[in-house]
């Protein structure tokens, strides 16, 4: 391809992408060499400093004439990251990538001088610990990277790429320990990853939805984390690892239901705590679905049930209330869902006022005005306040859903429909497969010999092997 | 996905059956049924829920009192709600309080009643009054409950527990003794402290000296003839030991000049048959504490316990052959022994076709055997003396 050619698009391409920049040099007798880079990608300072400043010392220094400029540069150019590119597309991807291309004599090569467009390495903001490593994830796919190879200091820890995206073309990468997880679970992953078709990916979020066969349920079957210790966990475990560049978050493949109740804090701590607040975890998350459709078909259908000093109490609590308990019921939820979203949405120095708004409005003002009975307001807040007790922000969705579901099925048919609801809610999970691997693992089917770190966990030194149910490949984890 | 749909809509069918509020019952702690002139009576007990309400104390009565009269007992329920204006709640019931003028005359009609209504449950205590009406029980207010079915509930559980006067009849008990062979049901009568009473108001309550309390009265039975037999304090104690729902009670006993007391922690009582004799032996076991005692004989030593333990033996044996001899002599087996024998050999009698209570009950001979431990001597070991002397 010749150099005038090139320069001629660029020159035409330069008219819509205006941060490219093309310098031309003359370095002793050769004419015409070109510099393509782009002002916002690349580093400036990296330009100036390892390649024109080459450059120029070649021309002041050493006035004798270059015998062939190409090997200078390939040679002596100080840069780790080259290569050859032959074609203009290349040229420009190569550009976008943060190189700098170097074009003389029908010859470009291209040198890495990315900037650094990310913010460094913060503590993780959605999963946030109070013993344990406090590093996160960033949009820095290379640091990201970093952060796992770090960790494992391996050879086995292998990592595919694949470029997604017909617009952005994005990198996405899958990490797995190649001597730990079972051959059939890579392929299976690679295959569905690469055959995602689409214009662009965003985020890893993305491929959450893409994966053909997956989340066909309300429930997650692939688990999002910011955190690499989390992640390194996985893969010590048997799991693969998907990242792409410019997401801060890795998604864990396949992804068990007991995942969600089980954090890395947990095993920085004593084994009995942890098996106690995996406990409470498990029981808030059933609390948070069950609470308010339970209270419902025993308010509306079933007193039967009651104690007689708890029936009188409720009674006495709801006797002014208008509504009957459903719109009761709904109203709160909505309320605090409101408030909810607008939380999370709002920025922070604007959060105080919405909380002292919120307490107001549904703890006291409602009640005192008669619309809602103060045993409502506690319903809805034990239930609410479950579901925020997970690391793990996916779960969240489920939880409301069946909570709902359930609500509307108790206030129709009171404790049979409630139980009829609950038994839907087991049999779908149940029914969940994610990659493969039955949902519920290892709680259903039950590996008796699995149980020593799913809901309890037993100290370190007794969990001797890996987890059969995710890979039987190198399974004595320690002697 | 078509099937889910299709069940949520055949689901959706229903049409709400069954929805009821919880601000829109009339809970019903206790009712009363009295036969007055071939009507049932039927007085129920409503809990006012508005005293219950923390936001807006009412200082209104407790509770709220309704009546129905009806042919039969189902028809006086109905002719209640026309009086209330929310819907009666009877499956909250804890007592049902009956006149002895029910069981006299009314009993068939009442009993199809409570084991065929679908709300009630057949988890409740039945009580009976003779002196009074159940009416009169019921509109009592309570000083220590507000709900005032639970302290009448309370008042005769720690008379059997305590006391071994009272006895705690379930519903379900009751109609199981009534449609059993060889055993009659035992009520405890409830009364009140004063008989002339007039509807009192919360302002006499308030007023210590005036209040009328309900007080448990004694167990009485009946036979198959509809004849009423009173026990005394002595004699419910034994029924009571007999079939095993004491719990923790006083017992006092004479040695020579002086009482003593032993309270029993633990006592279990079962039968022991010999029917080839005509024999049935009730075996008896105690476990007390001395609570107090100022007899003359050093308590610390194995003598004197063995001593105590034959004089209590011998005192409650005594009283235990005394009441069986009441029974068979009024010819009402209300123990069940012959309960006991049907179970364990019901070719033994012809129940079916003769009356136990006549001819079979009185050949049994009876005899007891109690055996007592006495493990503790509270907090004194031997008993409070002078030293000096």
């Amino acid at each position: 391809m010749k150099t005038k050619e090139i320069i001629e698009k660029l020159e035409s391409v330069k008219e819509n992408i205006p941060d490219l920049i093309i310098k031309s040099i003359n370095v002793g007798t050769f004419k015409n060499v070109f510099i393509i880079s782009s002002e916002s990608v690349s580093s400036g300072d990296k330009v100036n400093d390892f390649i024109l400043k080459f450059f120029s010392n070649k021309h002041l220094v050493n006035e004798k004439t270059l015998d062939s400029l190409k090997k200078e540069i390939s040679n002596y150019v100080p840069a780790i990251n080259s290569k050859e590119v032959t074609n203009f597309d290349e040229i420009l991807d190569a550009v976008f990538n943060g190189f700098t291309v170097i074009i003389t004599d029908n010859y470009c090569l291209a040198f890495e001088t990315r900037a650094e467009l990310d913010r460094g390495i913060n503590e993780p903001t959605s999963e946030p610990v109070i013993r344990g490593p406090k590093d996160s994830f960033t949009e820095n796919y290379n640091k990201n990277v970093g952060l796992i190879r770090k960790r494992i200091k391996n050879k086995n820890l292998f990592s595919k790429e694949m470029i997604i995206g017909k617009q952005l073309k994005s990198k996405v990468c899958m990490f797995y320990m190649d001597n730990i997880v079972e051959d059939k679970l890579v392929t299976e992953v690679y295959a569905k990853i690469s055959n995602i078709n689409i214009d662009g990916l965003l985020d890893t979020n993305y491929i959450r939805e893409l994966v053909k066969g997956e989340n066909k349920t309300i429930f997650p079957t692939i688990l999002s984390s910011e955190r690499p210790d989390d992640v390194v966990r996985s893969l010590l475990n048997g799991k693969i690892i998907l990242m792409m560049e410019n997401s801060p978050t890795a998604l864990v493949v396949p992804t068990l239901f007991i995942d969600f109740f089980q954090n890395t804090e947990d095993y920085f701590q004593k084994p009995f705590f942890s098996t106690f607040e995996r406990v409470i975890r498990i029981f808030a998350f059933f609390l948070s679905i069950l609470t308010p459709a339970f209270f419902l078909a025993l308010i509306t259908f079933d007193q039967e049930i009651l104690p007689t000093s708890l029936l009188i109490n409720f009674a006495a609590q709801r006797a002014n209330v208008p509504f009957p308990a459903l719109i009761e019921a709904f109203l709160l939820c909505f309320t605090f869902e409101l408030l909810y979203e607008g939380d999370a949405r709002t920025p922070s120095a604007r959060g105080t006022s919405l909380s002292i708004l919120g307490a107001l409005v549904l703890g006291d003002a409602a009640v005192k005005a008669g619309l809602i009975s103060p045993i409502m307001v506690i319903i809805v807040a034990v239930c609410s306040i479950c579901s925020l007790l997970f690391v793990y922000f996916d779960l969240q969705g489920p939880i409301r859903f069946w909570r709902y579901g359930l609500m509307i099925l108790a206030s129709g048919f009171g404790i049979i429909g409630f139980f009829a609801g609950t038994l839907l809610l087991v049999i779908n999970l149940c029914t969940i497969e994610s990659f493969g691997k039955p949902y519920l693992l290892p709680l259903s089917p039950l590996y008796l010999n699995e149980q020593k770190d799913s809901v309890l966990r037993t100290n370190i030194s007794n969990i001797k092997k890996r987890k059969r149910y995710l890979t039987t490949k190198n399974i004595v984890k320690r002697r | 996905m078509k099937k889910l749909i299709l069940l949520l809509l055949i689901m959706f069918c229903t049409g709400c059956n069954n929805y009821r509020e919880i601000n829109s019952l009339a809970v019903v702690g206790a009712y009363g049924v009295e036969l007055i002139d071939n009507e049932y009576k039927v007085s129920a007990q409503v809990v006012n829920v508005d005293t219950y309400n923390t936001q807006s104390p009412s200082n209104e009565s407790p509770i709220y009192m309704y009546y129905g009269n009806g042919e039969t007992v189902f028809e006086a329920v109905r002719n209640i709600q026309l009086n209330a204006t929310r819907k009666l709640f009877f499956a909250q019931t804890k007592v049902i309080v009956i006149d002895d003028s029910v069981i006299y005359e009314g009993m068939e009609s009442f009993l199809d009643f409570i084991a065929r209504d679908k709300e009630m449950g057949l988890n409740y205590e039945l009580l009976i009054t003779t002196e009074v009406s159940p009416e009169d029980i019921l509109s009592t207010l309570s000083p220590m409950e507000n709900f005032t079915a639970i302290s009448l509930y309370n008042n005769v559980e720690t008379a059997q527990r305590n006391y071994g006067t009272g006895y705690l009849l379930t519903v379900k008990e009751f109609l199981e003794k009534y449609l059993s062979y060889g055993i009659n049901n035992v009520f405890t009568d409830v009364s009140l402290t004063k008989n002339d009473i007039e509807k009192e108001e919360i302002e006499l309550l308030e007023k210590t000296n005036e209040k009328i309390f309900t007080v448990v009265n004694g167990l009485i039975t009946f036979d198959k003839d509809k004849k009423m037999l009173k026990l005394s304090k002595e004699q419910s104690i034994s029924y009571n030991f007999i079939t095993n729902h004491i719990e923790s009670i006083v017992y006092t006993a004479e040695c020579n000049d002086n009482n003593f007391s032993i309270e029993v922690i633990k006592s279990n009582f079962s039968f022991e048959e010999d029917l080839k004799k005509d024999k049935i032996k009730i075996k008896g076991d105690l476990i007390a504490s001395v609570t107090e005692y100022t007899c003359q004989w050093v308590l610390d030593s194995d003598k004197t316990l063995n001593k105590l333990k034959k004089i209590v033996s011998e005192k409650l044996e005594k009283e235990i052959n005394d009441l069986m001899k009441m029974a068979q002599e009024n010819n009402n087996d209300f123990i069940g022994l012959g309960n006991f024998i049907y179970k364990k050999n019901p070719k033994y009698f012809d129940f079916k076709n003769k009356s136990w209570d006549k001819e079979g009950f009185k050949n049994i001979d009876v005899s007891t055997k109690i055996n007592v431990d006495l493990i503790k001597q509270g907090n004194l070991k031997g008993e409070l003396k002078n030293e000096k002397q």
